[in-house]
């Protein structure tokens, strides 16, 4: 892929850092990853494993005591990381936008589900400097609600009156009401039924192809991500130590953890007993170099594994040292 | 065969009195549930929100009395226990909750959720006699005891957090767990961990399970027996092989078709929501064999 003409999203070496009193904790550190225009790439790890604070950092929305401290986030041509405040203000919503993790809590409670949907558009400008009439501005409010599959009534309703996934189609709505070029949702249906999650996840989907926007869904339930995403970035302790097409992680995972997160899954195929993953993710504390997966089994490689593709778009993070572990 | 725990035909509601403008809610709708003595197994009440689980979770804990039927322990129904009785009833039927991070006063440490019981229970005299039962229950759950003693709640992560609640309920040799989402609050790869340590609850110390969760993946997995429950009323109800292998019930099909599965070639959502919105209030099937 040659970057002047690439179309989507581009993470070059990005480093998102918190300063702490005890030292710096490096929660992302050095990711890089393309994803094309209209497809949809899943990061996964465990809680800790900074794919939050990535999703987080692609917004620009990094708070104190997290900065990036280092990288570059490529929209087509242009890094967003050189806008000025303003300028990084405007383009989330209209360019980059948010699904949150948990709509319960990110609709404002005493704001009518219309208001909160116009609020974004008036503040981009979006009817220009003419006045508008209620009507034109209902009629907008009601074909974005349409698109997510709510009914017009919901308009007038207050955030307590909807159901959690009602709530995710707001958000979603929202999220789409400016044909941005990427999505990126955090966990956006961790808090729903399965019945719900599947209905509200094939509406993301289908607006997402739509829009031919690119998606980056956050999650960790692998079982969601092998169903819609294109591809899988399986992070742990702050780096990216697998990414490929989806079909090929799942198949032929070649990490020992992606293989041992992929085993832990209890399917519906057959009965067997559970592996869990021994042990836990490092701290991220003052991190030393090399492998961190290694330290998990009582091994060390002293050398930062090298980021390597080792078929046509699947790449991983190569330690020889863990490398048979899950086999 | 003598019932351990049983449920006869309860019914629950919430609201609706003389004086209430709301409607009533059957939040448990006619539920019947057995577990023998002499045959301890896993049963699991699946189903999602609003379908009534917990609310019968509660009715089987004697939390809640039920509208109709009623619950009954070695025969004698939870309502009319007093003193002694009730008191061996809260020892030997342990429940486990959702949230492991709600059930610890976050200013002490984890020890005392272990203590205390031993002390209310007086199940040990002496001192050590007490840390000897908190160290053996804590290896059956596969957590080292030195690593996890001391130590604040915040300290452990979700999953020693949940354990630790598993060794709680154990320190009190409880013939019945029930456990209520114990791992939907915490990281996939770790749900596997804790389990396996109630599945081997169940086998190697003969205690029963009741398993409530929205997770089928999960309940295939550790349960012998199966109770899918849509809004307060059971649906379908059978050995998991069959139910889950073989839904007959359109709720219960369309629940399996929307889990997510980890294999990108396993499609999902085959079945049309919309066409089988109304099928899912045909009536239950009951208990079915094969």
């Amino acid at each position: 892929m040659t970057s002047s003409s690439f179309k989507g999203l581009r993470v070059k070496d990005l480093q998102v850092y918190y300063d702490t009193p005890e030292g710096v904790v490096k929660a992302v550190d050095g990711i890089s990853f393309s994803l094309p225009q209209g497809k949809r790439l899943a990061l996964v790890g465990e809680s800790g494993s900074g794919k939050s604070t990535l999703s987080m950092a692609l917004m620009r929305l990094t708070r104190a005591p997290g900065r990036i401290a280092g990288g570059n986030i490529f929209l087509d041509e242009d890094d967003i990381l050189d806008l000025d405040v303003e300028e990084m203000r405007l383009a989330r919503l209209s360019k980059i936008s948010l699904v949150p993790q948990g709509a319960m809590n990110s609709l404002n409670p005493v704001l009518r589900i219309k208001d909160q949907i116009l609020d974004g558009l008036f503040d981009h400008q979006v009817f220009g400097s003419k006045k508008i009439t209620k009507d034109e501005q209902l009629s907008k409010v009601n074909e974005l609600l349409s698109a997510v599959e709510l009914l017009p009534s919901v308009a007038d309703m207050y955030p307590h009156e909807l159901s959690g996934g009602m709530k995710q189609r707001v958000a979603i709505a929202i999220a789409t009401s400016m044909d941005p070029k990427v999505i990126v949702a955090d966990e956006p249906t961790s808090a729903l039924d399965v019945v719900v999650q599947r209905t509200v996840m094939q509406t993301l989907g289908r607006l997402q192809e739509g829009l031919e926007a690119s998606i980056v869904l956050v999650g960790h339930d692998m079982g969601l991500v092998a169903q819609f995403a294109d591809f899988v970035g399986v992070m742990y302790a702050g780096r990216m130590v697998e990414l490929g097409p989806v079909n090929s992680v799942f198949e032929k995972p070649l990490h020992p953890y992606t293989r041992l997160l992929i085993r832990s899954l209890p399917t519906l195929e057959n009965k067997e007993d559970f592996v869990g993953i021994p042990g836990l993710p490092p701290p991220l504390l003052n991190l030393p170099p090399g492998c961190t997966f290694c330290t998990r089994f009582g091994r060390e490689n002293k050398n930062t594994p090298p980021w390597k593709e080792i078929s046509k778009d699947h790449w991983i993070s190569e330690c020889e040292v863990c490398s048979d572990i899950g086999k | 065969m003598s019932s351990l725990l049983q449920a006869k035909n309860v019914t629950k509601s919430f609201g609706g009195g003389i004086f209430s403008k709301e409607e009533e809610l059957i939040a448990v709708n006619d539920i019947s549930l057995n577990l023998e003595v002499e045959n301890p197994k896993i049963i699991a009440v699946a189903g999602e929100s609003g379908s009534g689980k917990t609310t019968l979770a509660r009715l089987l804990l004697g939390l809640i009395n039920p509208n109709k039927g009623s619950v009954e322990y070695l025969g004698k129904n939870l309502k009319d226990m007093k003193g002694k009785e009730k008191r061996d009833f809260r020892r030997e039927v342990q429940p486990i909750f959702q949230d492991p991070y709600g059930s610890y006063n976050p200013f002490y440490k984890v020890d005392h959720v272990l203590y205390s019981p031993i002390k209310n229970f007086k199940l040990a005299s002496k001192g050590e006699e007490a840390r000897k039962m908190v160290e053996k229950a804590l290896e059956l759950v596969g957590l080292v005891p030195s690593e996890t003693l001391g130590r604040l709640p915040h300290q452990l992560s979700g999953g020693q957090r949940q354990r630790v609640m598993v060794a709680r309920a154990l320190l009190l040799q409880p013939r019945i767990i029930l456990a209520d989402e114990p791992v939907s609050a915490v990281d996939a790869s770790l749900r596997a961990t804790i389990l396996d340590s109630v599945k081997k609850l169940n086998k190697d110390l003969g205690i029963s399970v009741i398993y409530v969760t929205h997770d089928l993946t999960t309940a295939y997995q550790i349960s012998d027996e199966i109770m899918i429950l849509y809004k307060g009323v059971l649906k379908e109800a059978g050995p998991v092989e069959v139910v889950i292998k073989n839904p007959k019930h359109p709720y219960t099909q369309l629940l399996i078709d929307s889990i997510p599965q980890a294999n990108p070639k396993l499609k999902w959502g085959k079945l049309d929501i919309s066409e089988t919105q109304e099928l899912l209030d045909q009536p239950g099937l009951g208990w079915r064999d094969s």
